[in-house]
């Protein structure tokens, strides 16, 4: 009787003690990635879809919000800026208070024109920047968005990419991001709370 | 004189039977061919100056043995491929199938947002919610399908309310 109140308290103390040891991970973990998308956004320099160059400074004194892709994207893309075409609509008159840009990842084929005809589909304060490789892979590595070419992909190549929408402050600092199909009302509020900002 | 009005009776069936039972099956984005059954096919509406666009459809091989996609055409594009798409972890990658798409015996098989699809490369133009798509689909076993999807604007959010249609110019 003795030895089996010792065995549970020594089976109480083990869960205890892996519970603990989980939290204090999960904790780690998240810290982490906080830590690491605390410091995303930063200098860029690329050309709107009218031609005109852009830097980070061209996006200031406004929240904005950034989602990076490419025109020939069959289906996340168009997906994600219709989406966010309904979501401008839902805000009203108050969407005026950002900035919306869609950045290409593949500006080898996304010329200036190529971006003012896709973004011209969608709300037209959705603006469209490209610019050379090595730009386009900086503001990228500012985001800590992932892009690769398809292995292999021949001239139809297609383009492997984060699919997050970026909420950025007046400041251009990092305040949330919007998944890949997120319900409705959750970017809603999330850009609700951005514009509020 | 009976016969002459059976006869006109009969060419007005038949008239009826070409001209409109294709036009009742044009928006269906149904088709049948041997054992396979093709239901819920639709193309999604393209943004302006896209180049490429995607097909979704269920195909139910009833038969019982295995059969294929192997491909396919259309009118609306000048090359027709098979993709899977994935996302995973934040991020999206999409991959030709190669070697046709396994359409196993006695199942349906879903070519649908966020799996496989119908890539559609080098639009002849854009594709406006509204038109029809012929597409011609190649089984290894049933042979060639041809078929026509509707094409509709496709947001995650289902609430569009009609108010926006991509493709359309704003």
């Amino acid at each position: 009787m003795m030895r089996h109140r010792k065995l549970t308290i020594i089976f109480v103390m083990g869960l205890v003690a892996i519970a603990a040891l989980a939290v204090s991970l999960y904790t780690r973990m998240d810290n982490v990635a906080q830590s690491r998308t605390a410091s995303l956004g930063g200098p860029f320099t690329l050309t709107d879809d009218t031609g005109k160059p852009v830097t980070e400074a061209s996006l200031m004194g406004k929240p904005s919000v950034i989602y990076f892709g490419y025109t020939f994207c069959p289906e996340v893309c168009p997906t994600t800026l219709l989406d966010l075409t309904h979501l401008i609509a839902k805000l009203g008159p108050d969407a005026d208070k950002a900035n919306y840009v869609f950045v290409t990842i593949d500006p080898q084929r996304d010329t200036v024109k190529a971006m003012h005809d896709y973004v011209s589909s969608f709300d037209k304060r959705i603006r469209g920047y490209t610019g050379t490789a090595q730009q386009v892979a900086q503001i990228a590595k500012a985001y800590g968005v992932y892009y690769a070419r398809e292995p292999g992909g021949g001239e139809n190549y297609a383009m492997d990419h984060s699919t997050r929408v970026y909420l950025m402050d007046a400041k251009g600092h990092y305040v949330e991001s919007i998944a890949y199909q997120e319900p409705e009302a959750s970017a809603l509020s999330k850009l609700k709370r951005l514009l509020a900002s | 004189m009976k016969i002459l009005s059976r006869v006109a009776g009969l060419v007005v069936i038949s008239v009826f039977a070409f001209t409109c039972l294709p036009a009742l099956a044009a928006a269906s984005g149904m088709a049948h061919a041997g054992s396979i059954d093709i239901q819920g096919g639709w193309v999604r509406a393209t943004p302006n100056g896209a180049r490429t666009g995607a097909a979704y459809l269920t195909i139910d091989n009833q038969g019982g043995a295995e059969d294929r996609l192997t491909g396919g055409t259309t009118t609306a594009a000048s090359t027709m491929q098979i993709h899977e798409m994935k996302v995973e972890n934040g991020v999206m990658s999409m991959r030709e199938v190669t070697g046709g798409l396994a359409l196993p015996a006695h199942a349906k098989t879903e070519l649908k947002p966020g799996g496989y699809h119908i890539m559609l490369i080098g639009l002849a133009k854009p594709i406006a919610a509204g038109d029809d798509v012929v597409l011609t689909l190649h089984f290894a076993k049933a042979g060639d399908v041809t078929m026509q999807l509707p094409a509709k604007d496709a947001s995650a959010m289902q609430t569009m309310g009609g108010a926006m249609h991509m493709g359309g110019a704003k």
